[in-house]
C-alpha cells in the first residue's frame, strides 16, 4: 500500500470516528475522571475531528506534491489537541501539527524560482507564529486564572482581551487570512490549518461569554474579509478557489464573531464547505460546466448556498440587516465568479450532455456531488453536529439568533423572541423538485411521441 | 414524516393549476408578450408571430431550466391557492428565479428560442448591470425586512400598522420590481424558463402591493371577491410599472439616478429609523 492509499484510508476512518464521538458525545461530554479531566471530549471536539479529518483529505487532493504521511500526523496530532482538555496540551498539539507539516520546497517543487521558494517559506512560517501565538494565549488564561483545564469553572477568569486577541491574531494568520492584504494569490490557503485554528476560538465560548469588542472585532474583521475575497474572485478571472477559500474562511469567522447559537451555525456550515469547495474550484472540469454551478451559491441545494442562507437567516435574526444584506452581497459576487468560469469551461450544448460524456472519476464531480448530498442533508447536519455544540456552548453564547430543525422540512431560524424570520424547507422543495422533474420528463417524452406521430 | 406527506399531496393544485402550471405558464406567455410589446420587439417569424418560446422536447436540460422558477412559483403565497404549509422567504425564491438567467447570461441555458444565435457569455457589460440590479434587490431586502420583521415571502402580505412600515414595504416591493430592468427582463429571444423567472420576480413585487390593496379595499368588495380580484388588478398594476420601467430606452441615465437616489435615501432612513435617532 502506498503511502498516499494509506493516508487516504486513515482520514477516512478518522473521519467515522469524528462522527461516531459526535453521535456518542452530543448530549454530555466524555470526561473520564480518572485521567482528571486531562482528556475531554464533547460535541466540538468531536466536530473539528470530523472537521479536520475531511480537510486532511481534502489536502491530499488538492496539493499532489504534498507528503501524504505529513498530512496524517499533522491531522492525528489537531486530532489530539481536540480531545485533550488541557490548555498546554491543546497548544502543544498544535505547534506540534504546524512543525510536522511539508518544508516549502516539497510543495513548490524542485524547479521553483528562489523567489517563489522565499515566499514559501515565509507561508510556512506565518502558520508557525499563529501557533506560538495561540501557545501564547493560552498560557496567559492558565497562569492568570491558575487552572490550566478549560472546562474547570475557575479558568473563565483568566479570560481578557489580551488573550482574546492572541487567539483571533492565531485564527487569522493560521486560517490564511492574512493573504488578502497582498492582493495576489500564491495558492489556496491550506485547508487542514483553516479549519483547525478555529477550534481554539469557538473553545473560549466554554470559558464564558465574549464582550462586546470582542464579538464586533470579531465580525468587522470577518465580514471585511468575507466581502474583500468576493470582490476580488469577481473582478480576477484566476485563482477562484483561492478567493472562495478566503470568503468562506471570513464567513467562518464573521459567524464566531455573531455570539449566537445561529452564528456557530454558520461557523461550522463553512467550514464544511470549504474542503469541498477547494476540492471542485481547484480542479477544471473536463467536460460540461454543471458541476461548476453545483459548487456556487446560484443552485439551490448546494451546501454554499445553505451556508450563504444560515448566514443571512443568522443575521437577520440577530437585528443585523446590514451584515444579512453583507454575506448576501458576497454570495452574488462569488456566483458571478463561478459563472464566468461555468462558461469558459467546456462546451455547452446539449450533446455534451449526453450521459457518456461524463466523466465521473475527476475530483470536481466528487465535490459537485458532495454540495448537493450536504446541501440536501443540511437538516440532518444541523441535528448532528451543530445542536449538540450549541447546547454545550450555551453559558458562552447570546440568545440573539438561533437556527432551528424544522421537522421534516428543513431549517427555520427565530429571533430572539422565537419569532421566524426566515424559512427555508430544503426536504420539501426536494421532494417537490423531483415531483416537478418527473412531471418534465413526463412531457418531454410525450412532446416526443406526437412530433414523431406528426412527422 | 405525515405532515410532510400531507402536505405533498396537498401541492398538487399549485403544482399543475395555480399558481405554477397552467396559470403560470400562461401567465409567463402574457407577460412576454406585453414586455416585446413594450420594448417594441419587431423580429418576427415568416408565419408574421415570433413565438415566445418554443419547446424542444429532445432536450431534457430544457426542461431542468424551467423547474426552479416553476417550483418558485408554485410556493408562493398568492391568494386564492389552497395554503401550503412549508414556506420559503426571499433568499430561497431568489435563487430559484435567477437560475435560468444565470444559466442564460453565461451563454449556457438551452432554453432560447431555436431561431436565436447562439448565445456567447455576455461578460463585458455583464457586471454593471448586475451590480445596479443585486444592489436595488438587495436595499428592497433592506426595506422588507424592516417592515416586515423579517424575510418570508409569507410576511409580505401583511400590513405593517404603521404608516412608515407600509411605506417601506411599498418601496421594497417596486425596488424589487425595477431591479428586473437590469438583471435580464428585456432579454431579446428569452425562453420559457427566463419568462418564468420574469413572472416570478414580478409576482414577488405584487404581494406588498396586494396587501396593502387588501387593508384599503377589502371592506368595500363583496365578500369573496377580494380572493380573486385583488391579484389580478396587483398583476395587471405591477405588469405596467415593469412595462414603463422596461420602456425607457438606453441609457436612461436620470431613471437611473433617480432609482439610485430612492436607493440610498432608502438606506439612509432605514438606518435613522433602527438607530432610533427620530424617537
Amino acid at each position: 500500500m502506498t503511502p498516499r492509499r494509506l493516508a487516504f484510508l486513515a482520514l477516512a476512518l478518522m473521519m467515522l470516528l469524528g462522527l461516531a464521538l459526535a453521535v456518542i458525545a452530543r448530549d454530555v461530554p466524555i470526561a473520564p475522571q480518572r485521567l482528571r479531566e486531562l482528556v475531554r471530549l464533547d460535541a466540538l471536539s468531536a466536530v473539528f475531528l470530523l472537521l479536520s479529518a475531511g480537510a486532511g483529505l481534502a489536502r491530499l487532493m488538492t496539493r499532489p506534491a504534498s507528503q501524504p504521511l505529513r498530512t496524517l500526523v499533522a491531522t492525528g496530532l489537531l486530532g489530539i489537541s481536540y480531545v485533550c482538555g488541557h490548555l498546554a496540551g491543546v497548544a502543544a498539539g498544535f505547534l506540534a501539527a504546524t512543525l510536522v507539516l511539508e518544508r516549502a520546497d516539497s510543495w513548490a517543487g524542485p524547479t521553483a524560482r528562489r523567489s517563489t521558494f522565499n515566499v514559501l517559506r515565509f507561508t510556512l512560517a506565518l502558520p508557525l507564529a499563529a501557533a506560538l501565538c495561540l501557545a501564547a494565549g493560552l498560557s496567559v488564561i492558565g497562569l492568570s486564572s491558575g487552572e490550566w483545564r478549560y472546562a474547570a469553572p475557575l479558568a473563565g477568569s483568566g479570560l481578557s482581551s489580551p488573550v482574546f486577541a492572541l487567539v483571533l491574531l492565531a485564527a487569522l494568520l493560521g486560517a490564511g487570512l492574512w493573504a488578502l492584504p497582498l492582493g495576489k494569490p500564491i495558492g489556496p490557503p491550506d485547508p487542514l490549518l483553516a479549519s483547525a485554528f478555529f477550534y481554539p476560538l469557538l473553545r473560549l465560548y466554554s470559558l464564558g461569554p465574549w464582550n462586546l469588542g470582542w464579538l464586533f472585532a470579531t465580525m468587522l474583521l470577518g465580514g471585511a474579509a468575507m466581502l474583500w475575497a468576493a470582490f476580488q474572485a469577481a473582478t480576477i478571472a484566476t485563482e477562484t478557489a483561492h478567493w472562495f477559500a478566503l470568503m468562506l474562511i471570513g464567513m467562518a469567522l464573521l459567524g464566531a464573531g455573531m455570539g449566537s447559537g445561529a452564528g456557530i451555525a454558520l461557523a461550522i456550515f463553512a467550514l464544511i464547505s470549504l474542503p469541498v469547495i477547494l476540492v471542485g474550484l481547484t480542479n477544471e472540469p473536463d467536460g460540461p460546466a454543471w458541476p461548476l454551478w453545483l459548487l456556487s451559491s446560484a443552485a439551490p441545494f448546494s451546501i454554499l448556498f445553505v451556508t450563504v442562507w444560515i448566514g443571512v437567516a443568522a443575521a437577520l435574526a440577530g437585528g443585523l440587516s446590514l451584515l444579512g444584506v453583507a454575506i448576501w452581497a458576497a454570495a452574488l459576487l462569488s456566483t458571478l465568479a463561478v459563472a464566468r468560469r461555468a462558461a469558459a469551461c467546456g462546451p455547452n450544448n446539449p450533446a455534451s450532455m449526453q450521459p457518456d460524456r461524463l466523466v465521473f472519476g475527476q475530483p470536481v464531480y466528487l465535490a459537485a456531488s458532495l454540495s448537493l448530498t450536504l446541501g440536501i442533508a443540511s437538516p440532518g447536519l444541523l441535528s448532528l453536529l451543530v445542536s449538540p455544540i450549541v447546547s454545550q456552548l450555551q453559558g458562552g453564547l447570546t440568545p440573539f439568533g438561533e437556527i432551528e430543525l424544522w421537522p421534516w422540512a428543513g431549517l427555520i431560524a427565530v429571533n430572539l423572541g422565537q419569532q421566524p424570520v426566515a424559512t427555508l424547507p430544503s426536504l420539501a422543495l426536494v421532494a417537490l423538485m423531483l415531483i416537478l422533474a418527473a412531471l418534465a420528463w413526463l412531457a418531454a417524452r410525450l412532446l416526443r411521441v406526437w412530433r414523431r406521430r406528426s412527422e | 414524516m405525515r405532515e410532510l406527506l400531507g402536505a405533498l399531496g396537498l401541492a398538487w393544485p399549485r403544482l399543475l393549476i395555480y399558481p405554477s402550471g397552467v396559470v403560470g405558464l400562461g401567465l409567463a406567455w402574457l407577460l412576454g408578450r406585453w414586455i416585446d410589446w413594450v420594448t417594441d420587439d419587431r423580429r418576427r417569424t415568416k408565419a408574421g408571430v415570433r413565438p415566445i418560446f418554443v419547446l424542444r422536447p429532445s432536450s431534457f436540460v430544457y426542461y431542468l431550466d424551467c423547474l426552479p422558477p416553476l417550483l418558485g412559483l408554485a410556493l408562493l403565497p398568492l391568494p386564492p391557492a389552497r395554503s401550503f404549509p412549508y414556506g420559503i422567504d426571499l433568499l430561497a425564491a431568489l435563487t430559484l428565479f435567477e437560475w435560468p438567467r444565470w444559466r442564460a447570461r453565461m451563454g449556457g441555458c438551452e432554453c432560447r428560442a431555436p431561431s436565436a444565435e447562439r448565445q456567447e457569455p455576455r461578460t463585458e457589460d455583464l457586471p454593471g448591470d448586475l451590480y445596479i440590479g443585486y444592489g436595488l434587490i438587495l436595499v428592497s431586502v433592506l426595506a422588507i425586512n424592516a417592515a416586515t420583521g423579517g424575510i418570508e415571502l409569507a410576511g409580505l402580505l401583511h400590513t405593517p400598522a404603521s404608516v412608515d412600515g407600509r411605506i417601506l414595504l411599498l418601496s421594497g416591493g417596486l425596488l424589487w420590481l425595477f431591479a428586473q430592468r437590469y438583471l435580464g427582463a428585456r432579454a431579446r429571444a428569452a425562453g420559457m424558463a427566463e419568462r418564468l423567472a420574469t413572472l416570478g420576480h414580478l409576482l414577488i413585487s405584487v404581494l406588498p402591493l396586494l396587501a396593502l390593496l387588501a387593508t384599503a379595499l377589502e371592506e368595500r368588495l363583496p365578500a369573496g371577491w377580494s380572493g380573486w380580484l385583488l391579484p389580478a388588478l396587483a398583476f395587471c398594476a405591477a405588469a405596467l410599472v415593469l412595462g414603463a420601467a422596461l420602456r425607457l430606452e438606453q441609457p436612461a441615465r436620470w431613471a437611473e439616478r433617480l432609482t439610485i437616489a430612492m436607493a440610498g435615501a432608502l438606506i439612509i432612513w432605514l438606518i435613522v429609523r433602527e438607530s432610533g435617532l427620530l424617537r
